[in-house]
């Protein structure tokens, strides 16, 4: 044996000694670890209510990072549940996993304690004798808290080097048994990590609380209201008809992460529809399978509604409304009798991966106006859902594109149930393979089919039509004249994205034209089918369909512009000879002697394109974009008062800046402006986005960034869940922030206007600020909001600990 | 015996020409002072021996023909002298002979100590050499033979050669011939030097610094500092030397009273002393003020106080804060280092109540404002600026000091930052509009370094095509000080000319160069009332081996006024 390696084992030996010694400690001092229930009917006087309390101080100061599938250490503190759950050193996003995890989703993976500690989560509130002094002693968040309480967050400018506030910081899951060691190495790093700690009265609150043992009081009874609404819905979706389960089937497939909203119910509360082995009237057991599709595992399960428990967090909030007219459209789409259900499909993998086979009966143009009715949703799915994590997760697309549908009523391939089950073959997923790692052999084969679907589509469309006249702007869906999902604008932040209604922003490099066999499968590839629990295979295998699906939608686009000018445009999209080189290989353009029913007038077709678009959706394409895309100089929205007037004229200036000069400016931020009333003050977001020379590789994105092309969009209210900075500026001042903000070219220059504008992570009053942007959101959008996530807020600048010398 | 007398003449000009461990002036002795055909050499060295030990005599290898019965040269040397004297008039100049020093033109100052007139003579049939200084009066020429290539008057030949140089120029010419065939010349060239009647009455005070330049403790007490004297026949007294901190910069005051220097005290890179001029200084930490007292941007590097300036009157000093600056050693020997900030505005300190304040004019922060000079009324101040140059270095955050495997040249064309010179009043810290100096802004090169003329009425800058400091191409200008026509300077030299200084009396100007070596050495120039120089005098007793001499300032004190200058024991 090499002595490396004997001395690796020797410090391995030691250490483990070390941290058994200390266990040992604990368990003489306060006694074995055992099961705790801290349930009491009632707080006595003097005890500190969780719910009351101490939930609304996790909120707002732990939530922001400690929420969702990235919580360090899996630490959800949304919910009293993630709290007496605790922690583990496994990560949820392990792009290096070879075999599939076990899921560990709050509320399904596990219904009690013990069985969270058998899958490896250590606890954070005391499990040893419950005595006031054990109950600190060993809690991590007592420690944790007081460690920052002991060491606060330097009152310096820049949050100092040695903090790691990446993406990918290395996970320091300690004990409490543990914890001197932790304290030692890092003493600067208690909690809230990198940020300015609880005050006084939020710190005693919580050591309180847990002092006193941690107590929680019953969860309060589901409304009566609320009962009589989620009857009505889940009598509907336990239907008996072979119909109706398939219907039912297929929306829950659908909704499966939805944030479901009952509209007379209050705003803030919310549902997940779920599969459960009880009836309605009883209580709720969740089958916890890893897709919404894998086999139930039951004979008999019901649809039924569980209440979201948790902190509503903004990064997976993706609300879905249901009210009486998302009912008879259910109906009015799927309950007719034009169509029969004579046999249910089966639950194995190949058939039920696959929706256009698993829903073959079901009519294609229902479906696809079931997408459409809530496309944003949908679309946000994609991109809010466990697949959207990371960068490389996410350069599959743009950084700013935008989306438009083709018509269910006019689009022959969206509304032809029998040629969708003709090609069902051919539109299988890779997420139907499960876990296997031999990457290449699958990606041919899917490729392969997708070339096939792609033939068999061109021939069909050929017979139907063999003038080859194309579409024409009414090939476009509109919204049917009011339904705002009809145009989307994506944006894509480094290391996630964000949809909104309306094209927003100036004429972006791309954009995508969807059919519903392109919908359906994004939804079964990245929502449905995505497990994020999955190995390496799962998730590359993911993103690499995804790129067919992008062009897919691209060349959907290029079909609406003329002939001579698609070729052209695409190699714009993808510029360098290996990414045409791939694109020449996967996926040909083609189509091209099919014409275009628009009649163009300047040569910028992709722009009129745009126009005629929002043209033809009228209503449906909502309010113009005064802020991004003003012709006019000086236009703003005579709707609006004299101050947010004032702060559009200025603000609007910023989307003028672009290319590297942007390069140090933050992918969103999020500006307050302060009018010197309260209730009149304004948010705006700035979205930085990034150009590259094409999006037909995962790696190497940096080689591929045409930093010339960045550009800058304003918008008003909130778009992003992940902030990376916080500007607050006096309306008095918006012109001069402008003015600097104009002058900014290098990091240097950032930094000086940060200085004076931004909320910096030591900021003595950056909580009060991220207060204020959250109950801005609620206020604005009561329903759709939910706490930002800080934890890819970034410094203003980091110095080097080296000092400059000569 | 006339041989032997001859000989015994020609070995003492040996021993004697030039002094021992004295520099000759031009170029190192290698240089200079090669015996280029080694045959000879080794013929002379045998001749030398034979009269050494065979004749035992003495001779001079000088003549002043204007002293009668002068015993400074032997009868038969004379002999040959006059002889070569009388052929020479006939002699056309030859090629292949070049008087390297002094400069054709130049003007001495009356008090300054003899050079060494050094020649290069490409003829290989040179073997001995003629030396005539001549004058335009009726006074008789001093003649002088020397077996290589250089002479050093002694200082009563030296002393006449500048009291009949003051009205009119002397002529000084070099014959090459042949030992062998006396009678042949083969080379010849002359120059004209005059002395002024200006006294430069300063001293001057300068380091030295070993090549290449490297940091680090072991090299900062290898730094010497001198207070040299331009009369003295001997090497300036160092003043201040085995420093456990680097030092630099340095300036007094006008009336000479203060000085003040950038040393890093106790780690301090920002800390500087000011104190009065005594005889022996002992720097305790009332004496230092740091700029890193200037409140900075986190972001920002510590500040170093870079070109700090002390105002005239002693009041102030201004200096470059908030800077960053890009900073690499070169491959290059003469060159080893490219430096110049690139972000930085002025601030002023006030000596009395040690307050910071920035320079109002000269902060704008999308500008790099740096190497201010004062007016010596403290009416104005003059600066060097450039816009921000923040994208030459890869990471703002993380400033250090680059080692480049490439010569000073290609750093410049990698990184062509340009400065203006733009001139604002003070206003008593006030400040004022910056207005681009005429003549020296935005003429396609780079301007830096202005110092002011004591009369008010010139400012010298220094050009070249990039860079701030120790550029190979930099050149002295001359402009009225409120801007107007810049005028290359005369005293400019082949190779980097730069950090000059005014004499108090405006009457003279010292400045560096690289002309003649790699180890940087003083010259002197002179200004007449228009602004113009004349080619200028090379002090080289000023330098050492291996040691450039830089920064060199004129100080308004006598020689000895400084004899030490140390750190106080107590820290």
């Amino acid at each position: 044996m090499k002595r490396a390696s004997v001395y690796f084992i020797l410090t391995l030996i030691i250490v483990a000694g070390c941290s058994a010694y200390r266990t040992a400690q604990f368990k003489r001092r306060y006694g074995p670890v055992r099961t705790v229930d801290r349930t009491v009917s009632s707080h006595k006087s003097g005890e500190i209510s969780f719910y009351d309390e101490v939930q609304p101080i996790l909120e707002r100061r732990c939530d922001v990072c400690h929420g969702c599938y990235d919580a360090p250490c899996q630490l959800k503190l949304t919910c009293y549940e993630g709290l007496e759950r605790g922690g583990t050193t496994k990560l949820v996003y392990d792009s290096a996993r070879l075999r599939p995890d076990k899921p560990t989703r709050l509320f399904v993976d596990a219904n009690s304690v013990e069985e969270w500690r058998q899958m490896g989560f250590h606890p954070v509130l005391n499990e040893r004798d419950q005595t006031p002094p054990a109950n600190l002693e060993n809690s991590v968040v007592n420690l944790m808290l007081q460690l920052k309480k002991e060491n606060p967050l330097p009152e310096t400018e820049l949050l100092p080097a040695s903090f790691d506030i990446s993406l990918d910081k290395k996970q320091n899951c300690t004990t409490a048994e543990d914890f001197s060691e932790y304290k030692k190495k890092y003493p600067l790093w208690g909690m809230p990590y990198a940020l300015p700690g609880l005050t006084d009265k939020e710190h005693k609150t919580i050591v309180e609380w847990l002092r006193q043992g941690g107590l929680i009081t019953p969860r309060p009874p589901m409304s009566a209201n609320a009962k009589k609404i989620i009857n009505q819905w889940e009598e509907f979706f336990n239907g008996t008809s072979l119909k109706q389960q398939l219907v039912s089937r297929y929306i829950y497939e659908h909704l499966f992460i939805a944030h479901i909203h009952f509209d007379d119910l209050p705003d803030r509360e919310f549902y997940r529809l779920v599969r459960s082995k009880t009836p309605p009237g009883e209580p709720v057991v969740e089958i916890n399978t890893a897709r919404p599709y894998d086999d139930p595992g039951v004979e008999k399960f019901y649809y039924r509604f569980r209440p979201i428990e948790t902190t509503i967090v903004a990064k997976n909030h993706t609300v879905y409304r249901m009210n009486r007219q998302k009912m008879e459209l259910y109906r009015e789409l799927f309950l007719q009798d034009d169509y029969e259900v004579n046999k249910l499909p089966s639950y194995d993998l190949k058939t039920a991966s696959n929706p256009f086979k698993a829903f073959a009966d079901l009519p294609a143009i229902s479906r696809y106006k079931f997408l459409l009715d809530d496309a944003q949703f949908f679309v946000m799915g994609f991109i809010k859902g466990p697949v959207c994590r990371g960068q490389i997760a996410l350069n599959v697309i743009n950084d700013h594109f935008f989306v438009a549908f083709f018509d269910p009523e006019k689009d022959i391939i969206s509304n032809d149930t029998a040629f969708l089950a003709s090609v069902s073959d051919y539109l299988d997923l890779p997420t139907s393979g499960e876990n296997k790692l031999n990457i290449t052999i699958l990606w041919t084969d899917y490729q392969d089919k997708q070339k096939k679907y792609l033939a068999a589509k061109g021939e069909y469309l050929a017979k139907l039509d063999p003038a080859k006249t194309g579409n024409d702007i009414t090939h476009i869906w509109n919204g049917d004249g009011h339904n705002r999902n009809a145009l989307l604008t994506i944006f894509r932040h480094f290391d996630s994205a964000s949809v909104v209604k309306g094209f927003v922003g100036d004429t972006p490099k791309t954009g995508w034209v969807i059919d519903y066999p392109l919908f359906e499968r994004i939804h079964y590839l990245l929502v449905a089918g995505f497990n994020v629990f999955g190995n390496v295979g799962h998730q590359l295998e993911t993103r690499l369909y995804m790129d067919f699906l992008r062009m897919e939608g691209e060349n959907n686009f290029l079909s609406f512009l003329p002939k001579d000018k698609r070729v052209e445009e695409r190699a714009d999209w993808y510029k360098g000879a290996r990414a045409e080189h791939k694109i020449h290989l996967e996926d040909p353009l083609r189509g091209l002697q099919w014409d275009t029913g628009i009649v163009y007038t300047t040569n910028d077709p992709k722009k009129e394109f745009f126009e005629q678009i929002i043209e033809h959706a009228g209503p449906a394409a909502g309010p113009k974009d005064y802020l991004n895309r003003c012709p006019e100089k000086n236009c703003v929205d005579k709707n609006t008062g004299p101050l947010e007037q004032r702060a559009d004229l200025a603000l609007q200036k910023v989307t003028g800046k672009r290319g590297p000069e942007i390069q140090v400016v933050q992918d969103v931020a999020f500006i307050h402006v302060v009018t010197g009333n309260k209730d009149n003050d304004l948010a705006y977001t700035v979205i930085r986005n990034k150009a590259l020379s094409n999006n037909s590789f995962m790696f190497g994105e940096e080689r591929r960034r045409i930093v010339e092309d960045d550009t800058l969009t304003i918008v008003k209210g909130y778009v992003g869940n992940y902030p990376n900075s916080f500007v607050r500026v006096n309306l008095d001042e918006i012109e001069e922030f402008v003015e600097s903000f104009l002058k900014i070219r290098d990091q240097l220059s950032y930094y000086n206007v940060a200085r004076k504008y931004a909320i910096r992570r030591t900021s003595p009053n950056f909580w009060e600020e991220a207060d204020w942007h959250y109950q801005k959101y609620l206020k604005d959008e009561p329903v759709e909001a939910g706490l930002f996530d800080m934890y890819r807020f970034n410094r203003i600048a980091e110095k080097s600990d080296a000092e400059f010398t000569w | 015996m006339a041989q032997c007398e001859l000989l015994h003449s020609i070995s003492s000009i040996v021993v004697k020409n030039p002094k021992p461990g004295t520099r000759p002036e031009g170029g190192s002795p290698k240089d200079k002072f090669a015996i280029r055909n080694p045959k000879s050499g080794l013929l002379i060295i045998l001749l030398v021996s034979i009269a050494l030990n065979h004749c035992g005599l003495s001779g001079i290898n000088s003549w002043d023909s204007q002293v009668r019965g002068s015993d400074q040269m032997p009868d038969s040397i004379r002999h040959l002298v006059q002889k070569l004297a009388t052929k020479s008039k006939k002699v056309e100049n030859h090629t292949g002979l070049a008087i390297t020093y002094p400069y054709d033109g130049a003007v001495f100052p009356p008090e300054i100590a003899a050079p060494v007139i050094v020649w290069e003579d490409a003829n290989a049939a040179s073997n001995h050499w003629l030396i005539v200084v001549e004058f335009s009066s009726q006074r008789s020429p001093i003649y002088a033979i020397a077996d290589e290539q250089g002479w050093a008057p002694d200082q009563s030949i030296w002393e006449a050669v500048k009291a009949n140089s003051v009205r009119a120029p002397a002529k000084i010419t070099v014959y090459g011939f042949d030992l062998q065939h006396s009678d042949t010349i083969v080379a010849k060239n002359s120059i004209r030097i005059s002395t002024s009647k200006d006294r430069v009455d300063a001293s001057i005070f300068y380091r030295q610094v070993q090549l290449p330049f490297k940091v680090g403790k072991k090299n900062f007490k290898k730094l010497k500092w001198r207070l040299g004297d331009i009369s003295s026949y001997e090497k300036p007294p160092v003043v201040m030397e085995n420093l456990p901190v680097c030092a630099s910069c340095h300036l007094f005051s006008k009336d000479g009273t203060l000085i003040s220097m950038e040393m890093n005290y106790k780690e301090d890179s920002g800390a500087h002393f000011i104190t009065s001029v005594r005889e022996n200084i002992e720097l305790s930490a009332e004496d230092f003020m740091s700029w890193n007292d200037f409140p900075r941007p986190e972001l920002l590097p510590k500040t170093r106080g870079l070109f700090a300036k002390i105002s005239p009157s002693g009041k102030y000093m201004v200096s470059t804060v908030h800077e960053i600056s890009y900073a690499a050693l070169t491959n290059n020997f003469a060159f080893c280092q490219l430096f110049f900030p690139t972000y930085g505005v002025l601030a002023w300190y006030s000596v009395d109540n040690r307050e910071f304040h920035l320079l109002a004019g000269a902060d704008d922060y999308d500008f790099v404002q740096t190497d201010p000079s004062w007016s010596w009324d403290e009416k104005y101040i003059v600066f060097a600026r450039s816009t921000t140059k923040n994208d030459y270095h890869e990471d703002i955050t993380n400033i250090h000091t680059h080692i480049e495997d490439a010569d000073i040249q290609e750093l410049n064309e990698k990184f062509p930052i340009q400065f203006n010179l733009y001139r604002m009043p003070f206003n008593q810290g006030k400040g004022g509009i910056p207005e681009p100096l005429k003549g020296a802004s935005h003429n396609g090169m780079s301007n830096y370094f202005p110092r002011y003329s004591p009369d008010g009425k010139w400012i010298v800058f220094t050009r070249s095509r990039t860079g701030i400091m120790l550029q190979p191409d930099s050149e002295l200008f001359i402009i009225p000080a409120a801007g107007g026509e810049a005028r290359r300077m005369r005293c400019n030299r082949e190779l980097f000319n730069s950090w000059h200084s005014f004499s108090p009396n405006g009457k003279w100007m010292l400045f560096s160069s690289k002309a003649n070596t790699p180890f940087t050495e003083i010259f002197l120039t002179h200004i007449d009332a228009n602004g113009v120089d004349s080619p200028p005098v090379c002090l080289s007793r000023f330098s050492d081996d291996h040691y450039a001499a830089n920064v060199p300032e004129f100080v308004n004190i006598g020689p000895g006024a400084i004899k030490k200058i140390k750190i106080s024991a107590q820290r």
